[in-house]
């Protein structure tokens, strides 16, 4: 009997990955067969060069996140200096605007006409652009810092909850052996991170790999844009997931890499009573070092452009036709909750079975496919979905029409049901990643407890997981709302007839170099983002009392 | 407020939302005659033209727009695609259509007498709408325009430096050179994309306006654009000093014509509402919608009786040759623009001309 359950859940593991994986295989197997043989041609002309600019970007806005998301979370984790109780709730901000939008905000003001460099030749009396020196924004130095400081949260939301649920013991341990606090910080609590550190830093790499909108707008060709160019240009779909399947298997590289010096090392937990991090206050200049260190990104990656947008929306304000904002509003709101509620319900069912089939590597491999929507670039997540759907559509109308005489013509294809099912491929890895955090939190010790007192399998969810899962419920719902706010590849090519969601409005108005009428849709976007952090409540903030329980992480 | 947003509840609102929400979609569908629009172009340049075509016919239209894999979505949905009609911006992008088959024949006598047959597809399965031509922007201040009467003079090395591109693999920097390689063949148009490569000031970005603002700026001297940016710059009270800045040159006009591209429509195959389909491509070649294109977008209309813009009238005042904005057209590239298509892109890609 055991075993029959068990063989189930293996078989509803295995089908979900493979669902959630289907835009991965559809471009695998499309990458067989190009229309055209093209990958010589890309490699003697502009491959190598798309490869260099992908690596580095990948390489650089990495590393600029994480120094940006690291040195902020530890600020707020460990230190007490003014703000901080702001900052800890603020820093995750920049994620909830659009990366497109921050690009063409940044390329405005500090191009060669734009305010900035207009102000420094007034200044200084220079007449023309060979007179002084600046940095060229549109480059792959600008994308990295600009990507950098739209990205960072990741990693600053990943650390401040390893670092919030650390003990102060640890730290007291390795200084009582004669390490100062810097070394301690760096020799124990960085590397007991590194699991939460990891989940943050993949995102970061996954959204720098597969972006689209910032890297065409600075002018910086990636695979990404070479994906786009030789299947929308050159028409040839399998040359094009040749592409795609380059950039994935860096993906899956890197992924591999980490995950096999991980299990290098092994992550214990410690019963007992753990005491919290005691802050350390930080006063006079340390404070306002700490501050600016604070500060700036947040500043950069939201207050700024976002102080921006709302003033444009303000003189822009007369032009909105209200009723299609509304519409366009409604359409947003319904696919971020759409998506939310099904990356949470999957994210349970992956989890439960995980938890119950326990640590093997075929569970592992199932999980690492279902994940990997997130790296996929929008428009190839597109077509991964749209292809399939309307075939299984097609397959089903066949059906029909030989069963009952009459077709079902397109089901599934060109309709929401299919951005849905998008959103929840690309948006999976967040949700899951979250509640995995959870789960972590719950020792099969405690079910056991639960279940020796008469306690079923739902009681069990409800009274105990419930309640202990709350705060990693909330993180996923609000990451899987915020990025299908913003979602804008896939929701343009999959949507059905006039349909518009705040993103896509946006998009049509700024690519018309209406960037300021398109304000106030951007504008919605952020404040819409802010909803769920409303009514849920922040990750970070409010009461701490599920904190005290053991932390494993493994 | 929390209890009502437990996890449970949570799940129980979105499912009720999710289920409501395609229930009323489903009901929604009104009996009134429908024609559905798959769009290269956006809705808002779209709504006026459809607005007008609506309330005169009492069909609704339906629209989805996407710059980006228009025809590969219509592709994977196949014969049961729910689009009638396809509106695309570049002629390539409709032999493409028609090339995989995803458009049907088509005759309508009104189509015939409003659109000439130079702007209609042999086959009959597209029809042009509207024309642009990709002009030479330039700098009155600094660029003697005697110099700059052709598209291979931007070769020259005088203009080192001096030149301003979008990135050369832009759908229209593409369709230029495909006619490039139709004229003079393929040895010559590489040599054109290198040389023009080399001449720029600034690595290739921005969109047709962003050059004109750096001509503008002194950033450089010349750019290649669309002839309707023009006009609309010199409509936008943030733009128009830019374009007022900058001039117009028709180039090649002594020899193949300036190189010219069209907006265009086909009825899909797929279509189930045929004639409602081809009221609306009636409507989109007549006088009104013509006028419309004219008037609001800047651009050619192809019916013949209707007039330009006045600022696109004004278009060439100072070049010999041009009367009323009235140029010589290349009409031999534009039906091998999209043949040609893959293999600018290689040449570009050789080039390096990103």
């Amino acid at each position: 009997m055991k075993k029959v359950l068990r063989l189930k859940r293996v078989w509803v593991l295995f089908i979900l990955s493979a669902l959630f994986s289907l835009p991965f295989f559809s471009t695998l197997l499309l990458s067989f067969s190009p229309e055209e043989p093209i990958f010589r041609h890309l490699w003697e002309t502009v491959l190598p060069g798309y490869i260099k600019n992908t690596l580095l970007l990948m390489i650089g806005v990495g590393m600029g996140s994480f120094v940006l998301g690291l040195v902020t979370a530890a600020l707020v984790s460990f230190f007490k200096f003014p703000g901080r109780q702001l900052f800890q709730k603020f820093l995750i901000l920049p994620l909830a605007i659009p990366g497109f939008v921050i690009g063409t905000v940044y390329l405005q003001f500090f191009e060669y006409s734009g305010p900035f460099q207009s102000l420094i030749r007034k200044w200084f009396g220079f007449k023309t652009a060979n007179e002084y020196w600046f940095p060229e924004i549109g480059s792959l130095g600008g994308v990295i810092v600009v990507l950098s400081f739209i990205l960072f949260p990741y990693i600053f939301m990943t650390a401040r909850s390893a670092f919030m649920d650390q003990s102060q013991r640890f730290f007291e341990v390795s200084r009582s052996l004669g390490k100062g606090p810097f070394k301690s910080f760096i020799s124990v609590i960085l590397p007991l991170s590194r699991p939460s550190l990891t989940l943050g830093l993949s995102l970061v790499l996954m959204e720098a790999a597969s972006d689209f909108g910032t890297v065409h707008f600075f002018g910086v060709p990636t695979l990404t844009s070479g994906i786009y160019s030789v299947w929308l240009q050159m028409n040839n779909l399998g040359g094009a997931a040749q592409l795609a399947s380059m950039l994935l298997s860096f993906m899956i590289l890197f992924i591999t890499l980490e995950k096999w010096s991980r299990s290098q090392k092994s992550y214990y937990s410690l019963k007992g009573n753990h005491r919290h991090m005691q802050l350390k206050e930080l006063k006079g200049l340390k404070g306002v070092a700490a501050f600016s260190l604070c500060f700036i990104p947040l500043f950069l990656g939201f207050i700024f452009p976002f102080s921006l947008l709302l003033f444009w929306s303000f003189s822009h304000i007369d032009q909105i036709e209200l009723s299609r904002f509304l519409n366009d509003l409604e359409h947003t709101i319904f696919l971020a909750l759409g998506a939310g509620g099904l990356c949470l319900i999957f994210s349970l069912i992956f989890n439960y079975i995980q938890r119950s089939l326990g640590k093997t590597r075929y569970v592992e491999g199932a999980v690492s496919l279902a994940t990997l929507g997130y790296a996929i670039p929008g428009p190839v997540l597109a077509l991964g979905v749209l292809i399939p759907l309307a075939k299984f559509d097609n397959f089903i109308d066949s059906v029909a029409l030989s069963v009952f005489g009459s077709g079902t013509g397109l089901i599934f294809s060109g309709s929401v049901m299919a951005i849905l099912l998008a959103y929840l491929i690309r948006f999976f890895v967040l949700s899951y990643g979250s509640v995995q955090t959870g789960f972590l939190r719950i020792t099969p010790k405690m079910d056991e407890a639960a279940t020796q007192l008469g306690a079923g399998f739902f009681d069990r969810i409800s009274k105990i997981h419930g309640p202990l899962l709350k705060r990693s419920f909330a993180t996923s719902l609000i990451l899987v709302f915020v990025d299908s706010m913003k979602e804008l590849p896939a929701t343009l090519m999959l949507r059905p007839f006039n349909f518009n969601t705040l993103a896509t409005r946006l998009y049509e108005l700024s690519s018309d170099e209406r960037l300021m009428e398109s304000a106030p849709w951007g504008v919605a976007i952020v404040l819409s983002g802010l909803l769920p952090l409303i009514i849920l409540g922040h990750p970070f903030g409010g009461k701490r009392k599920n904190l005290k329980e053991e932390e494993k992480e493994s | 407020m929390l209890k009502l947003l437990s996890p449970v509840n949570f799940f129980r609102i979105t499912f009720l939302t999710l289920t409501l929400y395609s229930l009323t979609a489903q009901a929604a569908k009104s009996q009134k005659e429908e024609v559905n629009l798959y769009s290269y172009r956006q809705e808002f340049l779209l709504r006026p033209l459809l607005k007008a075509f609506e309330s005169a016919n009492n069909v609704k239209v339906n629209v989805v727009t996407m710059k980006k894999g228009l025809l590969q979505r219509l592709k994977a949905e196949g014969k049961h695609s729910p689009a009638d009609i396809v509106l695309t911006a570049d002629i390539g992008n409709l032999e493409l259509l028609s090339k995989e088959g995803l458009l049907q024949k088509f005759t309508s006598k009104k189509v015939e007498e409003n659109i000439p047959k130079a702007f209609r597809d042999p086959k009959g399965f597209w029809i042009g709408l509207s024309a642009r031509a990709r002009i030479i922007y330039y700098s009155k201040k600094r660029v003697n325009p005697k110099e700059l009467l052709s598209y291979e003079d931007l070769m020259s090395n005088k203009f080192k430096g001096k030149i301003c591109s979008r990135s050369g693999l832009h759908p229209y920097n593409i369709s230029l050179l495909s006619s490039l390689i139709y004229h003079r063949g393929e040895a010559f148009a590489l040599s054109w994309a290198k040389k023009v490569r080399e001449n720029l000031a600034r690595k290739p970005q921005g969109n047709d306006r962003s050059q004109v603002k750096a001509i503008s700026e002194g950033l450089c001297d010349i750019s290649l654009g669309n002839t309707y940016y023009m006009g609309k710059m010199l409509e936008n009270p943030e733009q128009r000093e830019w374009a007022s800045r900058t001039g117009i040159i028709f180039p090649n006009q002594k020899t193949t014509g300036s190189h010219i591209n069209i907006t265009g429509v086909g009825i899909t195959k797929s279509s189930r509402n045929i004639k409602a389909a081809k009221k609306l491509v009636e409507f989109l070649t007549g006088g009104l919608a013509q006028h419309l294109y004219a008037q609001v977008n800047h651009e050619y209309p192809l019916k013949e009786e209707v007039p330009f813009s006045g600022i696109v009238k004004s278009f060439g005042a100072d070049q010999s040759g041009i009367n009323n904005g009235q140029f010589k057209r290349d009409l031999k590239a534009l039906v091998k623009l999209s043949d040609l298509r893959t293999k600018s892109i290689k040449l570009l890609n050789k080039a390096g001309f990103e």
